[in-house]
């Protein structure tokens, strides 16, 4: 009975506007911000100016949406995306004239082995993701760079102008392709975390690896599944950017992987893992590229403080982060 | 009393933790050049009564006295400075420092007040090393030594100390034979230069071998100090144990059933070897020994989580292949870890998700999260879970609460042998009595149950067989008419 007594005092009531405030999550902070947004920028809101946004955004949306897995399986982050994207568009590419769906299969399968590798070393071997993938990235550009001889290569052959097409068309005159995969893409991966059983053991070895594995999950070929599903978004990205850039060259993936993670962890996917929802990580893309359209319409801001701001704001949301965690007794 | 008098003497000593007096207004005394043996059953009070000799408290109650005056003895630092050292059961030495650095850390002999010098270090290192018998180059680090010679390291710095008391807590529980002969020889060399020891431990051949006097606890509670002439190992027992009062069984419909699994020659070299044993349907069978008797191990192996060199489960005259722990899962097997923080709980997850997470693997098609809703909540008010709220993360609850939603965890797989590793470990009398209860119901519904517990009370309550594990092989198996004795005796490899 004193057990029950002690349970009671700590059941606090959680007040109805702090309820609201935890389901927006980071889109309150989009909400409060977009009226400052219009004032420092009156075109804001136009349709032009969100187009541009979406535009914008449309490669590393696709790039957040796998990379979220890796952060919520506990596995932090994937330093490997940049060359995986460059790897992609070389691969798409280079296949192109043998068709698109030559080039579109030739990205799909650089992701496969991409994420094969870095899955297999960090889920069987248990050797650190930040460390492995990190020097992946740079055994990719030199292998990248070997094979083509330093150079970059342009899309050529029958099926150039689809492949053109893929970042520039536009559906009923507005929508770009490659959002319409991200909401597709999005719609499953958010079941496939959330409602599926593989979801569920994500969330669970993200949470606690231990126990995991003393509960029955095959932790290694599950990581294993997990960096598979997010360098094939990568890889995605890679042929959507390769499309957007007419060529391939090695620069397409640049800061991508810490544009990704600084989304996903601003969005409320901890980096201790096993928490938060991938429409969070979206939030966390969609407030970046708001804080960026919104930097370089102040005038004399020069672009090099958009690199500043975004490096601040990951590391106070980690900080942040384990402040509270610690707090509540987490950690 | 003897013609020493006492260098050490606790008096009326207790030590209250929230909910539980754990040291209960103790007498105890140390004289010089004796080895006084602290025994008592798990929870008896003894690892509170060491910690406090060590000054790891500073709110106990009642006096300590060293060499006649009185001291408060509030931390490690003082009781250090008092000549108090404690040699902790699990080995504290700085793995990649060489032996030398270990021994004088916090304390090396510089060189113009910063480099250090080696030569002395050397040196000094060398005569603490003598007095423990160990003749090995100070500059070796200490990860290439076996247990034993880091157990030997850990004396010699604190000899560097040069103390006045020695504790050593379960000194022996990771050596071999040959070896605790020889920390025998070392700890009477030590005892004839006039030190203090106080000596805890579960083994009882040893307390015969290496104790000049005894003193047994029970719930906190001193029961008795004598001289070892004066005790037989079966009076040491009974003194540890106490009476049985209204210890009685928990009710059970008693219907064994036919054999539910088989276990042929399961050996894991260096943990166990060649353990055969069946378990019946409804049969609660526990596996008694001391710990690191390789209990736990023989469950983690023959489930999947562990490895297994030998043997194989047999079920309806079938071998199981069991490679993985999902192997396990599927055949029927479910192991409750003891470590319920580190193995059994998602801790900063909601209770829902936790009870429901063994059954996300184990289930062919996913239940839909209504139906798991509606299982957790009905599994909960069975179990009484306070408060029920599937949302709660686990970290919230108490560890009475946490046992129970670990306990449904797996229940929830519905296995057709469940091991309970240490199932009421850390938890209130309440939940305890309720988990006995919920054991009692899951055997009268036909599973079968291994129980493996270092709590002799609950064993007697539960068990209907029980097999008694000494050194990694099974020695003796008890159907009917065991007590705690009994089954403590037979455990220390049967001293009768």
């Amino acid at each position: 009975m004193t057990d029950n007594h002690l349970e009671d005092k700590r059941a606090i009531e959680i007040p109805r506007w702090k309820g609201l405030l935890h389901f927006l999550g980071i889109y309150a902070v989009i909400i409060v911000l977009t009226p400052i947004a219009l004032i420092v920028d009156n075109d804001f809101l136009t349709f032009k100016n969100i187009n541009n946004m979406l535009t914008g955004m449309q490669h590393l949306l696709i790039v957040v949406l796998g990379a979220s897995f890796i952060t919520y399986s506990g596995k932090m982050a994937d330093l490997s995306i940049p060359f995986t994207m460059v790897a992609a568009a070389f691969a798409s590419v280079f296949f192109l004239p043998y068709g698109l769906l030559a080039a579109v299969v030739a990205a799909i399968i650089t992701g496969i082995i991409v994420g094969g590798i870095n899955g297999l070393a960090i889920g069987h071997l248990n050797l650190n993701p930040i460390i492995w993938t990190f020097s992946m990235n740079y055994v990719l550009e030199g292998v990248l760079r070997l094979l083509f001889e330093g150079r970059q290569i342009y899309p050529q052959g029958p099926s150039l102008e689809n492949f053109n097409a893929i970042a520039n068309y536009r559906v009923f005159g507005f929508i770009p392709p490659v959002i319409l995969l991200a909401i597709v893409l999005g719609c499953g991966l958010h079941y496939l975390m959330k409602h599926s059983r593989f979801g569920k053991d994500i969330k669970l070895t993200g949470s606690s690896e231990e126990v995991a594995k003393a509960s029955g999950v095959n932790v290694p070929l599950l990581i294993l599944k997990v960096f598979v599903i997010s360098s094939l978004c990568t890889a995605l990205a890679g042929l959507s950017s390769a499309s957007s850039l007419a060529t391939a060259n090695y620069s397409l993936g640049n800061a991508k992987d810490f544009d990704a993670v600084t989304a996903i962890v601003l969005g409320g996917i901890a980096l201790q893992g096993g928490k938060g929802f991938l429409s969070g990580a979206i939030g966390g893309l969609v407030l970046i590229t708001m804080i960026q359209t919104m930097m370089s319409a102040i005038p004399g801001v020069n672009n090099y403080w958009q690199a500043i701001v975004k490096g601040v704001l990951f590391i106070t949301v980690v900080a942040a982060n384990a402040h509270f965690s610690r707090k509540a007794g987490k950690v | 009393m003897s013609a020493t008098s006492a260098i050490l003497k606790m008096r009326d000593v207790s030590k209250r933790y929230p909910g539980t007096l754990a040291v209960d207004r103790v007498n105890f005394d140390l004289k010089p050049g004796e080895v006084h043996a602290l025994m008592g059953e798990n929870g008896a009070g003894k690892s509170s009564l060491m910690n406090m000799m060590a000054g790891s408290f500073d709110d106990y109650e009642g006096d300590i006295l060293i060499e006649g005056k009185p001291i408060q003895l509030h931390s490690p630092a003082i009781a250090k400075n008092k000549g108090i050292e404690m040699i902790h059961q699990e080995l504290a030495n700085a793995l990649p420092l060489t032996i030398a650095e270990n021994i004088f850390a916090g304390n090396l002999p510089t060189k113009a007040g910063f480099f250090i010098d080696k030569k002395i270090l050397m040196e000094n290192a060398k005569t603490y090393l003598k007095q423990v018998g160990l003749n090995i180059n100070p500059m070796t680090k200490i990860e290439a030594l076996s247990p034993h010679e880091q157990q030997l390291v850990e004396i010699a710095k604190a000899l560097s100390n040069h103390p006045k008391i020695l504790i050593m807590d379960e000194p022996t529980s990771s050596l071999s034979r040959s070896e605790v002969g020889k920390l025998f020889e070392i700890i009477a060399q030590l005892k004839s230069n006039g030190l203090a020891i106080c000596y805890i431990s579960h083994h009882i051949p040893e307390i015969f071998q290496v104790a000049d006097r005894v003193t047994v606890m029970r719930n906190g509670q001193w029961v008795t100090t004598d001289n070892i002439q004066h005790f037989t190992p079966e009076k040491l027992v009974n003194n540890m144990v106490g009476k049985a009062i209204g210890k009685t069984k928990i009710k059970r419909q008693n219907k064994a059933g036919d054999i539910a699994f088989e276990f042929k020659n399961l050996s894991r070299i260096g943990f166990f070897h060649h353990i055969n044993f069946n378990i019946r349907k409804g049969e609660v069978l526990s596996i008694a020994g001391l710990a690191g008797s390789g209990r736990s191990e023989i469950a983690r192996s023959f489930c999947g989580l562990d490895p297994l060199d030998y043997g194989y489960v047999c079920k309806d005259n079938k071998v199981l292949p069991i490679f993985s722990y999902k192997d396990g899962l599927d055949f029927g097997l479910a192991y409750l870890s003891e470590d319920r923080k580190l193995e059994g709980l998602a801790l900063d997850q909601e209770s829902l998700f936790n009870a429901m997470s063994a059954l996300n693997v184990k289930e062919r098609k996913k239940s839909s999260d209504h139906e798991r809703r509606d299982r957790y909540l009905k599994l909960a008010e069975e179990l009484g879970i306070y408060p029920v709220d599937p949302e709660r993360l686990v970290n919230q609850y108490s560890g009475g609460n946490q046992q129970k939603i670990l306990l449904a965890k797996w229940m929830t797989t519905q296995p057709e042998l469940l091991v309970l590793d240490e199932p009421t470990r850390g938890v209130d009398i309440g939940a305890k009595q309720l988990i006995h209860e919920v054991i009692g119901q899951l055997a009268d519904s036909g599973m079968s149950i291994l129980l493996i517990t270092s709590d002799l009370p609950e064993l007697v309550e539960l068990a209907d067989r029980v097999l008694i594990l000494h050194k990694g092989h099974i020695v003796k198996e008890l159907c009917s008419d065991f007590t705690e004795d009994s089954i403590l005796l037979a455990a220390n490899g049967d001293l009768s």
